[in-house]
């Protein structure tokens, strides 16, 4: 799964459980991605 | 300087009501790396907002009192049951997803020393008025790492919200530049922590 679809899926996912725009919360996840990536 | 890739530290909302926001923040790391590496933790009151104060504003204090308009959702309460349903729908354990309920002046002093040992990778805050994000700010800045990420939900949406990163910046004579989330609309604000006068965690 690329990036975008990642980042949509999981927005997608959570939406009946959020007030979020889903700009704001799209935004939220690619940080929690960039933060991961390379984690040990 | 270095990458955010490198990031050490949690990830932690503050003002979850259902959960939605953390829960993403969850979802992503399962589909990207086949597993949860960094923990949220949630705090929540689940007994909606605290009253709005006069730094809030007049629209706060309209949305707070038209207690049947079609935002209000009962003062933005989500019972604690429901999110815990939802947690366990998701397939997350209470150590992947940590709820802490409670007022923020009981639950964040309580859980500074052992974020502060953790480290915060990205804070969102998500708690509309002026006294929650200012005590956000105040007890959990100090936890991010540098080059953590902030996030300020209601930046442009309420008054309070604005004043307090505002305050809480001057405050500890931050050079931090807030910036703009959104595309076409402004949804959000957000700001990378640098190193300066602010005692670290």
């Amino acid at each position: 799964m690329d990036r975008e679809a990642l980042i949509a899926r999981a927005v997608d996912e959570v939406a009946p459980y959020t007030m979020v725009h889903p700009d704001g919360l799209a935004f939220t996840v690619a940080v929690v991605i960039d933060a991961v990536d390379r984690d040990p | 300087m270095p990458s955010i890739e490198t990031l050490e530290g949690a990830l932690v909302e503050c003002g979850t009501w259902m959960g939605g926001a953390s829960f993403a923040m969850l979802l992503a790391q399962r589909y990207a790396f086949g597993r949860i590496v960094k923990p949220v933790w949630m705090f929540d009151s689940f007994q909606g907002l605290p009253p709005a104060s006069p730094r809030d504003g007049p629209a706060a204090r309209s949305w707070q009192n038209d207690v049947r308009g079609p935002t209000y959702r009962d003062n933005c309460t989500a019972p604690l049951n429901e999110v815990t349903m939802a947690r366990r729908h998701f397939g997350f354990t209470d150590s992947e997803a940590v709820i802490v309920p409670g007022w923020f002046d009981d639950t964040l002093p309580a859980s500074r020393a052992a974020l502060s040992a953790e480290k915060i990778a990205l804070l969102r805050i998500d708690c509309d008025w002026y006294n929650p994000v200012s005590l956000c700010l105040a007890e959990l800045a100090p936890a991010v790492v540098d080059e953590g990420r902030i996030i300020l939900d209601d930046y442009y949406v309420w008054d309070g919200c604005a004043r307090a990163a505002h305050d809480f910046l001057s405050r500890n004579d931050l050079p931090w530049r807030l910036r703009a989330i959104g595309r076409g609309e402004d949804v959000g604000a957000w700001m990378v922590k640098s190193s300066g006068r602010l005692p670290s965690g």
